[in-house]
């Protein structure tokens, strides 16, 4: 069994190499950062290979935690082949990561990948001279197009375990120092690592004491009073130096390297600094009213195929199971139960399918890190880095990869407080109740999802203002730095099958956890604490534990059981909260052709719509998204504050929203909870503005007592 | 092939400069972890790099044929002597 790893810079084209080869589908963009764990398949036409593909490095000193994987996996798994994947468009830098690869001791392959971009450029790059250079196999590749396949596979199966690439060697002085490093190395370290341990020695690295007992300290400090500089920056300038004589040999390049590329230009407008926003605002907009607005194509498709699914799918199921003769209630499982909760979620599969389709266009065309530079000024304002944004625009596509992609964030503080709120942005289970909520109360406005959108990245904001006053998140935000890939075409068909893949999932979701969830539902609704059938829906189970805890939710302006319910079944999946309402409408509305939207608009306010909006989008978010926290935050401690944290910020701003907004909007008031409302915020101001308010409390507290 | 640092004169922050200038970079300072993190994009003392856009010290350069976007923090830490 041979196991051959992926290795290579942040963008080059690892996952697409990985799928070509293993012939599955996992998730590629174009943006650093998109592979975060390590995934592995088993290599098409090649028997018993297994291949690993790994987030991307720059280098074999990781500096973001997702980078460790790789490097662990590389120097204690210990592949049997690496298969580096060079950027043939940006030889110099990732050529970086080879020379380090070419001193860990294993057979090296050199991918050259998107050499189309490289060609388009006027690079002419001779890679069998490469090839001799480093004492491997290098192919060309395009892998985007599926070249060079075939030759790769063909590379990784001839390889064997003694073809072990050059070393690059460096000037003179420090090669010198090497060798005596080298003679005085444990007589243990395997003749294979012997070069590896030799420079981890020069550089002071943590692992040294593993490879030498002598001390070489003063070789070491020699040659650092000859370069003026720390030992670890001289090695790092050998091998560019030692890159720069090989790529001189063997790349041609057009004289005109320097002159400004499209994607440069279409920089100087995306990223300005007066326009920047606009257009990401603009962009949003426009993702959000092409799937929302009434009229639109995703308005116009969902609103017929709900129509469909109410008017004559679930009653031609209906009729169709009287027939055969089911009755009872197996029937009012299936029609009110299961058909209706499900038919609910499903019903918005066409607007989800639209922003899915949007959002993945997005993510391909590489305008993602674009705009976590352009949030990073905005961030910055408020104790955070534009790198938690790639979390937030992960997480409106489901929470869970949001959260996980806290971890391309170095700084340890700054990723908790981003693991934290990253479900604060509305996920694809979040959007059916988004389009529920602006269907049957706003007329399909757009404006309440591109609120809901804006609404997240502020509670995102505020909460960094919040979390940072507490010592354990306190600190200077992480400095931002971020390769920008040049913008590229999408491709039809990995944009197509993206947007399939992921609405395809949103349809297992309805078949699974929403449909578990109406029977659950269903059945609690239609008996009575002494299983005797509910004469009506009042006296079942479901009505009466909605009644008890229906109070929590009086201020938030959705008092009644029915919302209340459905709110906490959000938990299991967000989607299960427009399946638990299409269960109790599709029970409580007589006939079945009553329709959910209108209902809805029977039992809440516009204002109460807003409330359980706001406080849905906020509180603790599904199970799974809770269980990605508990795994980035390391404990349950940890994850109790920050479920705590999330559930106690969403009612304090829906509070705050409902009851002034109601104010304004001339709805009735209620003092108790007007009081309740402007203690809320006043105790939300204080924590904003104040220097130390947590400092302060316990200082207080410890006064009176 | 040889570094000259010596010869290398300290120049002025990375942010102070235009968009369009070109310089060499004479000194990085900051924490060690993203010094050495900005040494292993090609942010190395002696190279050349090339300011694409911004302002207000939030940058785009262009080192080494690719593309880092960076924030004040960084560039004003990075010493760069622009080319006349």
């Amino acid at each position: 069994m041979k196991t051959i790893s992926l290795a290579g810079n942040p963008n080059s084209g690892k996952t697409t190499v990985f799928n070509k080869l293993t012939g599955s589908s996992q998730r590629v963009g174009n943006w650093p950062g998109v592979t975060i764990d390590r995934k592995e398949g088993r290599i098409k036409g090649l028997d018993s290979a297994t291949l690993v593909d790994l987030p991307g490095i720059y280098s074999l000193s990781p500096y973001s935690p997702e980078e460790v994987v790789s490097r662990d996996y590389l120097l204690k798994e210990r592949p049997d082949v690496i298969l580096n994947v060079v950027d043939g468009s940006n030889l110099e830098r990732n050529l970086y990561l080879t020379v380090q690869l070419m001193e860990v001791g294993i057979p090296v392959v050199i991918a050259l990948n998107m050499m189309d971009i490289a060609r388009a450029k006027g690079f002419e790059i001779d890679s069998d001279a490469l090839g001799n250079a480093l004492g491997c196999k290098v192919i060309e590749a395009t892998a985007a197009k599926g070249e060079g396949m075939e030759e790769i596979k063909k590379a990784i199966s001839e390889v064997s375990s003694s073809d072990l690439p050059k070393n690059v060697t460096f000037g003179k002085d420090v090669e010198d120092v090497l060798e005596i490093i080298t003679s005085k190395l444990k007589p243990t370290v395997p003749r294979d690592i012997r070069r590896w341990a030799a420079v981890k020695v020069f550089e002071k690295d943590a692992s040294a004491s593993d490879y030498i007992s002598e001390d070489v300290s003063a070789e070491i400090e020699a040659i650092e009073q000859a370069h003026d500089d720390i030992s670890e920056a001289i090695i790092i300038d050998q091998r560019y130096n030692a890159i720069c004589d090989i790529v001189s040999r063997v790349l041609v390049m057009p004289s005109s390297g320097r002159k400004k590329t499209l994607s440069d230009k279409v920089d100087d407008i995306v990223t300005g600094r007066i326009l920047g926003f606009p257009i990401f605002f603009g962009i949003m907009a426009l993702v959000y009213t092409i799937a929302m607005l009434e009229g639109s194509p995703g308005w116009y498709a969902t609103d017929w195929l709900n129509t469909y699914i109410g008017d004559e799918f679930i009653p031609m199921v209906a009729d169709w199971l009287a027939e055969i003769g089911v009755e009872g209630m197996l029937f009012g499982l299936i029609v009110d139960g299961i058909l209706s909760g499900v038919g609910a979620v499903l019903g918005f599969l066409p607007q989800m399918l639209v922003m899915f389709l949007l959002l993945v266009l997005l993510e391909e065309v590489g305008y993602m890190s674009r705009v976590a530079f352009v949030m990073d000024r905005i961030f910055r304002k408020f104790g955070l880095s534009g790198k938690s944004f790639i979390p937030l625009l992960v997480g409106t596509g489901c929470g869970v990869p949001g959260v996980m992609a806290s971890r391309t964030i170095e700084n340890e503080r700054d990723r908790r407080i981003t693991a934290m709120t990253t479900t604060f942005m509305p996920c694809a289970a979040k959007l059916p109740i988004v389009a529920l909520i602006a269907g049957a109360i706003f007329n399909g406005n757009p404006l309440v999802a591109l609120g809901c959108y804006f609404g997240g990245i502020l509670a995102v904001l505020i909460s960094g203002v919040i979390l940072k006053k507490f010592k354990r998140f306190a600190g200077e935000p992480t400095p931002f730095i971020m390769e920008l890939p040049p913008y590229h075409a999408p491709s039809v068909v990995s944009v197509g099958l993206a947007t399939l893949q992921r609405g395809w999932g949103f349809v297992k979701k309805a078949f699974t956890i929403v449909l578990l969830a109406t029977v659950l539902i269903w059945f609690l609704s239609s008996y009575t604490w002494t299983f005797q059938e509910a004469e009506i829906i009042d006296d079942s189970i479901l009505a009466s534990i909605g009644n008890a805890i229906c109070g929590i939710f009086a201020p938030l302006g959705f008092g009644n059981w029915e919302l209340s319910v459905a709110t906490i079944t959000g938990l299991m999946a967000k989607e299960d909260l427009v399946g638990t309402l299409g269960t109790i409408a599709g029970i409580e509305i007589e006939e079945a052709e009553g329709d959910l939207w209108l209902w809805l608009a029977t039992i809440v306010t516009p204002i109460g719509a807003v409330g359980l909006l706001a406080f849905n989008m906020l509180c603790a978010p599904c199970f799974a998204a809770i269980g990605a926290m508990h795994r980035e935050l390391g404990g349950w401690k940890a994850t109790a504050f920050a479920v705590g944290y999330q559930c106690v910020f969403a009612y304090v701003c829906s509070l705050i929203l409902v009851q002034f907004g109601g104010l304004l909007f001339g709805y009735d008031v209620n003092i108790g909870y007007m009081v309740m409302a402007i203690v809320a915020a006043v105790v939300l101001a204080y924590f904003i503005i104040a220097k130390d308010p947590i400092g302060n409390i316990k200082a207080l507290a410890g006064k009176e007592a | 092939m040889e570094r000259q640092d010596a010869n290398i004169p300290v120049g002025v922050p990375l942010f102070s400069v235009k968009a369009g200038t070109r310089g060499k970079i004479g000194r990085i300072g900051g924490k060690d972890e993203v010094r050495r993190h900005l040494y292993d994009l090609g942010f190395t003392v002696g190279e050349y790099l090339t300011v694409m856009q911004g302002c207000g010290g939030d940058l785009i350069v262009d080192i080494r044929g690719s593309r880092i976007a960076i924030d004040r923090s960084i560039t004003s830490k990075i010493m760069i002597s622009p080319e006349a």
